[in-house]
């Protein structure tokens, strides 16, 4: 019997339970130093200078400014619009602008108040609907960051032919990741003038990327080492960049380390939220509620520097049709600048704005053609052999009609529906009941897997195991445990022969970003490739050391066999280990779909494959305090195989969660450019009391190719449940809401209205 | 940064010595649920602090005398919530204790703790106001018992002198006809500050005529407000349904809601009305059910 | 200010300023960073630990206030995984963690809480927990982990940590 397929827990538990687990705030390192910003507090402005007061005594702090950055002022990611360190223009409120450090922290908060920015105010633009046509330029001529426009058949000629066209707009705000453990690094400087950072992180050589050009080292010169990251949910894949780019300029400057460890209030102040935008559709519908026609159009807010936004557009416009067939399609999804914090990769990543989008629209079909949410969805799931809005063809692996008939059946969505349209409308609690359906594709978009290379290495330890080596990283959704199962079960051995050390530049391969719904999916069947790599190598060894021919070994039930001899694994590692030293295997990703891609036009094979997922969420309505209480949530979910299913559960429940918080409760508040609520007492996310046991199913429609047929898993369950929930409360209501989130002050709001008009 | 001067009071006495001129002006300390977030968070630098935790001996209680309960400032929401003694004669207040914060916060935040802030969002303050409870300020010199709807005189200011120290609450105890009913509307379903709170109190005569009716109402204006326009409106009257729809403009000239980083104006207001109204209807519901 | 402090069953002294939070004296002076900032303002519950048997968020309590005061953190469970508390196995187990992050604080809380209340409802044990926030599992699985071990306490008793 084998590890996959098992709830085994989580193999670095117990450093989690005892409090041994070291966070990077844990660590102290001798003659440290703690860094702090100073920050813009405008949102668009011409720097001229930076003021020192003369009279502070700045014997013992460190002082950086623009001018100090040896090599090319920018953090790489898609572009090289962001600087490290505002430099003649602020471009948004609480942009770096230069950095202190000190050895004690008190003085380090007085220093901060003798600097002053001295500035210039221009004009800020925070309006994207306007950032097309403003004056004011932020990036390029136009302020476009990306524009990504997708055509599949011809879309305003087959709207001519619909029998009804339905259109409607959703509008959706920031969320904030809200990890528990804040952004945090330390740099250290080394010896031989590079540097060493530990941090919390998803994405080991994105920071490595993004510091060598900055420092003008070689990439040898910079090493980057994760620590337990206490959570990140995409908001530790971009921005660790930066920080870590702010401290190794404090550490090389002062030649001692220096931790940076952000408070709740800056960490929610100043790092990168969900994208707010707005989504318009306009579907051509036929007699029968068949979708004809789909126009959509996408206009997301990435604030004042470009990250990964588009990126995160790419995904919201390939998803914006939804799981629907539709032959005739035009997306037009647009990026743009505004003078705000710049907004970033948070779980789902542009598929949660889409699924609200397009999951909304098909409640207003299903209203506008008098039929149930359940029925309009039904009549038009993708099947095996449709086409998506890139024109890729499903050839297998679709679990979208069995996740969609498991919530129904399990929530009783058609009775429930139907009661509560028939409710008294003078009721003090209401009740309501939602449905959603979406995908999310694995891994990188396109050809974006076969550009990134992924490597990962197997190696064999003094121990007489084995041990995992790559740049993904653990941030707590269960990489090191599946990881192991998967290394496990190819190698045929126990799984405390396994390790998963944590990522080290020095020491791991780069097997891509800690992100996409691609660790599982893409990087776990490299684990299972290098692990058959290592047998292989190891049968060579063994036959170099025998004397025998290669094929005359096999192995089999966790031993190496030849000639009467049975040679277990672990002895073999041993034997191995001491006589040839290092032995590593690598496994590269290779495209084993062949997948055809085209990044101009959209077109092609966006995804590998695709997890399918279903939710009906019920809420109770206090129609005196606009309160929803959620009292129910069904989700079933199509993620190929759930190598580890109490760790699925895990990530389905949280991120069910999450994209509850999304669509009720979660607000960041914004004000001239700035967030208001950046405490966390008022920047809410829920509390265990906030949400009912949820019910999950796992259905497993498997990947060829994935390891054990597994797909992506992480960020599915975070894409569906507000339009859901969104649905769910408007129903209660009695009024539509396509706005999220759907706040208590929303509902009031559109109550009163409602009792003026009438 | 000058270091803070830390004392701790071992006893009553000692701390109104502490608080006692010529010393100069000090912060108390006890359950650190504001102090503590106003200093780390909130830019707040006291010169110097008396942490009163160790008075829990004389300042802890919970008591009934002469017809009153008296609760001890020190007295922890967890215990206000659990107390027998409250749970039995004034449970309004158990239930406001228990609906504040989490379990963390209600074992270190006090009565006292929460009239010392007197933030407009304080869970005990509307109870405060609607049972007419008196506020026992000692000094060394003196005792001064002030009425909490004199107490609170502005945004988080309030009546109390510097070297006074809130030793007890008086609560007198409801008429047992009364009904009396805690609303609490926060952000989420634990862990919330409140962005309408209503402590409600009132009961009908025989003659189904509003007898009494206390509102205390919070997070609708710089401070916690008794809702003195509705009483006024109804005391007297019988509960029709056009009287009860006819008390909205008197919620509203007892209330000042402002949109702020919790909730907005519009929906305080709308919230206010509601939950008075319901109150109202209960009254009536319960006197026609008995 | 000399303070002394029972922590986690040894007395211990620390040298620190009376205003110093006790999260920050547990971290820094007496080395036990088991306890974690989530929020610094009582929020979060990360900085959860117990003084005097009661669970309270250590960001909000000044060191000054715990002389002579009886405290535990999670370093005061377990160190060895032969002798983990049933709620840390059964965190484990159950899968209660994923980052980690919050977990010291939660199961301070969950210790705390089962001694006072053995037979919890679930709904009740959300409530418990409510002062602890979790962002990665959505609570479930750490309700579960606590029913369980309440469950295993009600019916083998005698163990209770």
């Amino acid at each position: 019997m084998g590890f996959i397929g098992q709830s085994i827990p989580r193999t670095d538990g117990f450093g989690k339970v005892t409090g041994q687990a070291t966070f990077v705030d844990d660590l102290c390192l001798p003659d440290m130093l703690f860094g702090a910003t100073i920050r813009s507090d405008e949102p668009h402005a011409r720097l001229e200078r930076i003021e020192w007061d003369p009279d502070f005594d700045w014997s013992s702090i460190v002082r950086v400014d623009a001018s100090d950055i040896p090599g090319r002022n920018a953090i790489f990611l898609e572009q090289w619009d962001q600087p490290a360190l505002a430099q003649d223009v602020i471009r948004h409120h609480a942009e770096p602008v230069a950095l202190i450090a000190c050895a004690d922290r008190e003085l380090l908060e007085t220093a901060r108040k003798h600097v002053t920015l001295v500035t210039r105010p221009l004009d800020p633009l925070f309006d994207p609907e306007e950032a097309l046509t403003s004056e004011i330029k932020i990036f390029g001529e136009d302020n476009l960051f990306k524009q990504i426009e997708i055509e599949k058949g011809d879309a305003p000629g087959a709207m001519k032919s619909a029998w009804r066209v339905v259109e409607g707009e959703y509008r959706f705000g920031y969320q904030e990741q809200m990890y528990i453990e804040t952004q945090g690094v330390i740099a250290v400087p080394g010896e031989d003038g590079g540097v060493t950072v530990h941090g919390s992180m998803q994405c080991p050589y994105y920071v490595l990327k993004a510091l060598t050009p900055l420092l003008g080292l070689p990439p040898e010169k910079v090493r980057i080492i994760q620590t337990t990251t206490g959570g990140a949910f995409g908001g530790k894949e971009e921005y660790p960049s930066m920080l870590a780019a702010h401290a190794v300029l404090l550490a090389l400057k002062s030649g001692r380390p220096v931790k940076m460890v952000y408070d709740r209030a800056e960490d929610i102040a100043v790092t990168p939220k969900r994208h707010p935008g707005v989504i318009r559709h306009r579907t051509g519908v036929d007699r029968e509620g068949h979708l004809l026609a789909q126009e959509v159009e996408i206009l997301l807010d990435g604030g004042a520097y470009c990250t990964l936004s588009p990126v995160v557009l790419g995904r919201a416009a390939i998803a914006a049709g939804g799981p629907y067939r539709c032959d005739n399609l035009k997306v037009l999804a647009r990026m743009v600048a505004t003078n705000k914090p710049p907004s970033g990769a948070f779980r789902g990543f542009g598929g949660p704005q889409a699924a609200f989008g397009v999951e909304r629209h098909m409640d207003r079909i299903a209203e506008e053609f008098g039929v149930s949410p359940l029925e309009i969805r039904r009549r038009n799931l993708l099947q095996i052999g449709d086409t998506t809005a890139t024109g890729q063809q499903l050839k297998d692996s679709v679990g979208i009609g069995e996740v969609l008939e498991k919530v129904a059946e399990i929530s009783d969505f058609e009775n429930r529906h139907r009661a509560y349209q028939h409710q008294p409308a003078k009721e003090r609690l209401r009740r309501g009941i939602g449905l959603a359906v979406c995908f999310h594709g694995g891994g990188f978009t396109g050809a974006g897997e076969t550009w990134l290379a992924s490597k990962v290495d197997l190696e064999l330890t003094s121990r007489g195991g084995v041990s995992i080596h790559c740049g993904s990283v653990e941030m707590g959704q269960g990489r090191n445990t599946v990881f192991s199962q998967i290394a496990a079960d190819a190698l045929g051995i126990d799984l405390a022969l396994v390790q998963t050390p944590p990522p080290d530049t020095a020491t791991c391969p780069d097997s891509g970003p800690t992100a996409a719904s691609r660790t599982t999916m893409v990087v776990g069947r490299l684990v299972s490739d290098a692990a058959e790599n290592l047998l292989a190598r190891m049968t060579e060894l063994l036959a170099q050391q025998a004397g025998v021919q290669l094929d005359a070994i096999h192995y089999g039930q966790g031993a190496f066999h030849w000639e009467g001899q049975d040679l277990p694994f672990g002895e073999a590692a041993l034997q191995l280990h001491e006589s040839c030293g290092l032995v590593r295997a690598r496994a590269q990703f290779v495209d084993r779909d062949g997948m055809v891609w085209d990044p101009q036009t959209y077109r092609g094979d966006a995804y590998a494959a695709y997890s399918w997922a279903a939710i009906a969420t019920e809420v109770e309505l206090d129609m005196d305090t606009c309160m929803p209480r959620i009292t129910r949530v069904v989700a079933a979910e199509d993620i190929g195989k759930a190598i580890n299913p109490l760790s699925v559960e895990g990530q389905i429940q949280g991120g069910t969660l999450q994209g509850l918080g999304y669509g009720a409760l979660e607000e960041v508040k914004m004000e001239n450019g700035r967030f208001v609520n950046y405490r966390m007492t008022d920047c809410l996310i829920p509390t265990a009391m906030d949400v009912p046991d949820m019910e999950v199913v796992i259905v497993e429609r498997p990947y060829q190719h994935g390891p054990a047929g597994a797909k992506g898993l992480g960020e599915l369950p975070t894409d569906l449940p507000a339009p859901a929930l969104a649905a769910a409360i408007s129903q209660a209501a009695g009024f539509r809401f396509d706005e999220i989130p759907v706040t208590p002050e929303r509902i009031a709001a559109r109550l009163t209205q409602g009792k003026e008009g009438a | 940064m000058k270091p803070v001067v830390f004392q701790r009071a071992s006893t009553l006495e000692e701390a109104l010595f502490l608080l006692a001129p010529p010393q100069p002006e000090a912060t108390v300390l006890a359950g650190g649920t504001d102090v503590m977030v106003w200093i780390r968070s909130g830019g707040f630098h006291p010169a110097r602090v008396v942490d009163i935790s160790p008075l829990r001996a004389e300042c802890a209680r919970i008591v009934e005398r002469e017809g009153q309960i008296a609760v001890g400032a020190l007295c922890t929401h967890a215990e206000m919530a659990s107390s027998p003694l409250l749970r039995e004669k004034l449970p309004l207040l158990a239930e406001a204790a228990a609906s504040v914060g989490a379990p963390p916060i209600r074992n270190r935040g006090t009565l006292g703790g929460n009239i010392g802030g007197s933030s407009p969002a304080g869970d005990m303050l509307p109870v405060l106001l609607a049972c007419d409870a008196t506020v026992v300020l000692q000094s060394a010199g003196e005792t001064r018992r002030i009425p909490y709807s004199r107490y609170c005189i502005g945004y988080r200011k309030t009546v109390r002198r510097s070297e006074e120290l809130i030793t007890e609450v008086v609560f007198p105890l409801p008429a047992p006809t009364a009904l009396a009913r805690w609303y609490k509307v926060g952000g989420r379903r634990a862990q919330a500050c409140s962005k309408v709170n209503l402590a409600a109190v009132g009961a009908l005569d025989r003659q189904g005529q509003v007898a009494f009716l206390r509102l205390g109402i919070g997070s609708c204006a710089a401070t916690p407000v008794l809702m003195e326009n509705v009483a006024g409106q109804l005391v007297g009257c019988y509960l029709s349904k056009e009287a009860i729809d006819g008390v909205i403009p008197a919620i509203s000239r007892d209330i000042s809601p402002i949109d702020d980083p919790r909730s907005t104006a519009r929906y305080r207001s709308l919230v206010a009305q509601n939950l008075v109204i319901r109150f109202l209807e209960e009254l009536v519901a319960t006197a026609t059910a008995t | 200010m000399n303070i002394w402090m029972i922590v986690n069953g040894e007395r211990r002294e620390v040298d620190v300023p009376p205003m110093k939070r006790l999260l920050d004296t547990l971290r820094e002076d007496l080395n036990l960073t088991g306890t974690k900032e989530g929020c610094g303002e009582g929020e979060c519950g990360a900085c959860l630990v117990l003084v005097n048997g009661q669970a309270v968020n250590s960001c909000l309590v000044a060191t000054g206030q715990v002389q002579g005061a009886e405290i535990w953190t999670v370093e005061g469970l377990a160190s060895s995984p032969e002798e983990l508390t049933d709620l840390q196995s059964a965190f484990l187990t159950y899968g209660a963690v994923q980052c980690g992050f919050c977990t010291p604080g939660m199961l301070m809380t969950a210790h705390a809480y089962l001694r006072h209340n053995p037979d919890p409802t679930r709904d009740q044990i959300r409530e418990a927990i409510s002062g602890n926030l979790c962002r990665c599992t959505g609570y479930q699985k750490i309700v579960d982990a606590i029913e369980a071990v309440a469950k295993r306490r009600q019916t083998e008793p005698g163990e209770a940590p």
